[in-house]
């Protein structure tokens, strides 16, 4: 086929007799079937699949934090709740740049529903969601289970999202990545992660110490700049779309480890400047270990 | 005093000129789903050279019928092609016409 055929309207208007219509129509039938071929739904479904449960753990440890309002200010270590939304902002801007990384390596994306259905979808839970920040904002106490209910809620459409996608996966002849050894990481992917890794550790680090919400908004405004440089070769979903599964198993564990170390350190007194500096390496060593094949192999 | 027009009644007025080439329509009918596809695999799909695709790719883009987004996989550059509304519906006018003109054809 050649873009330069046709390129006049009259010849067009001339040689588009029924069986030239036909045959087009009938290409644009085979295109559309071999695209659905190319979809990889399986390698979606996961990526959906893991962005759901990042969401629950994100709105669950967010509602947390918030909720139960009596409970807060009882501790000496939480008198800056506010700071502690960067943590667990960070963490959460970050894994979703990284999906997008990890769907760019397909070839083909997945379509999403259309506008009414998704915002059917995201209305309620936008609704459960505001309604349980008003009333930890308003001091109403509800049982922790709530929290569980409502993350559940707030991250059940892209559930759903991932159930539709997973059964397109198993109903069709789904074209699936032949498994291949993954070659180690780049050096810009390398850096990028290992320094990640250090940046989540400093992150840890700092949050006993009183001057901890300006070193939080310093932290937040570093993450902005990687942010706006998504798209160079540097940004996170070139780094995202060069993981392997160690390096999303090292994210995973350090994600759960700061959302988990933002709750000690705002519900109870125990996030001293030791346990924060071992938290700390304990939250920098997966990622940066993560990177070391990288360099065993150059 | 202008001369009157005569009623444009037959399909082939309804063909958009920016899917009146092979690789144009079928790049458009790729992206038909709404999927988002990328230039290799488009190439690969509809059957032809990165050259035409590329100008393909220029003209629909200056119809403002598909969105283009680059980036990097794995430190190599990447571009991404996506239907936009305004393509879709074109396709969908386009593709009304073609069935029409191969209805009347074959009517006797």
């Amino acid at each position: 086929m050649c873009d330069s055929a046709f390129e006049h309207d009259e010849s067009v208007d001339q040689s588009l007799d029924a069986s030239t219509a036909a045959q087009l129509l009938d290409d644009a039938k085979r295109v559309g079937v071999s695209v659905r071929a190319h979809t990889d739904f399986r390698a979606h479904a996961l990526i959906q699949g893991w962005t759901a449960a990042a969401i629950f753990v994100y709105a669950a440890t967010f509602l947390l934090l918030f909720g139960r309002a009596d409970h807060i200010g009882s501790t000496d270590g939480v008198g800056h709740n506010y700071a502690y939304v960067n943590v667990l902002l960070i963490p959460f801007f970050i894994l979703m740049q990284l999906i997008q990384g990890a769907r760019n390596r397909l070839p083909v994306s997945v379509t999403l529903p259309r506008r009414g259905i998704m915002l059917l979808l995201v209305l309620p839970s936008m609704f459960f969601f505001l309604a349980a920040a008003v009333a930890a904002l308003v001091g109403i106490d509800y049982p922790w289970w709530v929290t569980l209910l409502v993350a559940t809620a707030i991250a059940a459409p892209l559930g759903l999202l991932t159930i539709s996608t997973a059964r397109k996966a198993g109903g069709l002849a789904s074209h699936v990545q032949p498994p291949s050894p993954r070659p180690p990481l780049g050096r810009t992917a390398a850096g990028m992660t290992a320094g990640m890794g250090a940046y989540f550790g400093v992150v840890a680090a700092v949050t006993p110490y009183p001057w901890f919400p300006v070193a939080a908004l310093i932290l937040t405004l570093l993450l902005f700049v990687a942010l706006i440089g998504w798209n160079a070769r540097w940004g996170l979903p070139s780094i995202g779309s060069e993981w392997g599964q160690p390096q999303w198993i090292a994210f995973g564990i350090t994600f759960t480890l700061l959302f988990a170390l933002t709750i000690v350190a705002t519900k109870t007194t125990a996030d001293t400047p030791l346990i924060a500096t071992i938290s700390s390496i304990a939250i920098a060593a997966p990622l940066v270990c993560s990177t070391l094949r990288t360099y065993r192999q150059r | 005093m202008t001369a009157q027009q005569p009623a444009r009644t037959h399909p082939r007025h309804q063909l958009d000129d920016a899917l009146l080439t092979p690789v144009r329509f079928s790049t458009m009918a790729a992206l038909s789903n709404g999927s988002e596809v990328d230039f290799a695999t488009l190439r690969n799909i509809i059957e032809t050279d990165d050259s035409a695709l590329s100008k393909a790719i220029a003209r629909l883009n200056a119809a403002h019928y598909i969105a283009v987004r680059k980036g990097y996989v794995a430190n190599k550059p990447r571009t991404w092609l996506r239907a936009t509304p305004a393509g879709l519906k074109a396709l969908r006018t386009h593709s009304a016409a073609l069935e029409a003109i191969t209805n009347i054809q074959i009517a006797p």
